[in-house]
């Protein structure tokens, strides 16, 4: 059964992570400076970072989650691997809709088959992916197995898409350690790094916030399959 | 990439474009979230009602 403190934390953590998001656009939009090149558009970069950062550690979640499952096949790492999977794959949509939105004035275009554009367009489809393949299985431990393996797997592609701009020639900046590859590297001043350094925290709550919410959502819904199960059974006993 | 210097305000409408298309990808997914909550709770209160009246029932 769900307890009330668990309800409590989640309560408290989705306050959390409002007010820091909210806290965090205050300081994009009337702290941090206006970059020198490409103008106001260059403040999406803390809400792209941000969101593409937190995403990279929810599929990291859902790989570790896969590994303990399949070491030990308990029903709440799968549905831990579930939730940061779903949650990554919204995060990683809001980075690439944002990048797209900044990319058509700093490019003159809103899509490149770009190294960087290419391979996280792949990271897309393939943790897509994982939910077609859950709902192609029915037995629930296969199902846990099958979705651990590939969550394991997918992650190959969370590597290949940081690694893209720095091994290859890409028009996307780099933000750390830029390769010869790289077109450019990001020059941030220190309101610009604290700014950064903000939003990769509130998004990180936002990630715990939603991932409690999604965890308990599937708890409640094995909860109602079991009662669903009980009513049918006394319904025809 | 392109590296000239611009009127920053020039800019403006698709940083706001950003924010909005961002803020409405979460917005959905938390509506997502609260909805399918609040259908299992809904779902969950009526079989615990039809258990309790089976119960009754049963012992009445």
């Amino acid at each position: 059964m769900l307890s009330s403190r668990l309800d409590n934390t989640i309560r408290i953590l989705n306050w959390l992570a409002a007010i820091m998001i909210l806290v965090c656009l205050a300081l994009i939009f009337f702290y941090a400076p206006t970059e020198r090149t490409m103008g106001n558009v260059q403040r999406v970069f803390y809400f792209h970072v941000g969101s593409a950062w937190t995403a990279s550690v929810a599929f990291f979640v859902a790989l570790m989650s896969g590994i303990i499952y399949l070491i030990r096949p308990r029903k709440f790492w799968d549905m831990t691997a579930l939730a940061s999977v779903e949650i990554g794959l919204v995060l990683i949509s809001m980075t690439i809709v944002g990048g797209s939105v900044w990319g058509r004035p700093a490019w003159n275009t809103w899509w490149v088959w770009s190294p960087r554009l290419t391979s996280v367009t792949v990271l897309w489809l393939v943790y897509a992916a994982y939910f077609m393949l859950r709902g192609a299985i029915e037995d629930p431990e296969r199902r846990g197995r099958f979705s651990a393996v590939y969550a394991i797997a997918s992650f190959v592609t969370v590597i290949i898409t940081y690694y893209s701009i720095r091994l290859l020639r890409d028009i996307h900046p780099a933000l750390i350690g830029a390769g010869d590859g790289a077109m450019g590297e990001q020059e941030l001043t220190g309101k610009m790094v604290f700014t950064m350094l903000f939003s990769f925290i509130s998004f990180s709550v936002l990630y715990a916030a939603w991932m409690l919410n999604r965890v308990r959502l599937e708890m409640l819904s094995d909860h109602a399959q079991a009662m669903k199960l009980r009513l049918i059974a006394r319904l025809r006993g | 990439m392109l590296l000239a210097q611009v009127d920053p305000n020039v800019t403006t409408p698709y940083l706001l474009l950003g924010y909005v298309v961002i803020s409405v990808i979460a917005l959905i997914y938390v509506l997502i979230l609260v909805n399918k909550q609040r259908n299992l709770k809904q779902d969950i209160e009526l079989m615990s009602q039809l258990l309790e009246e089976d119960k009754e029932a049963g012992g009445g």
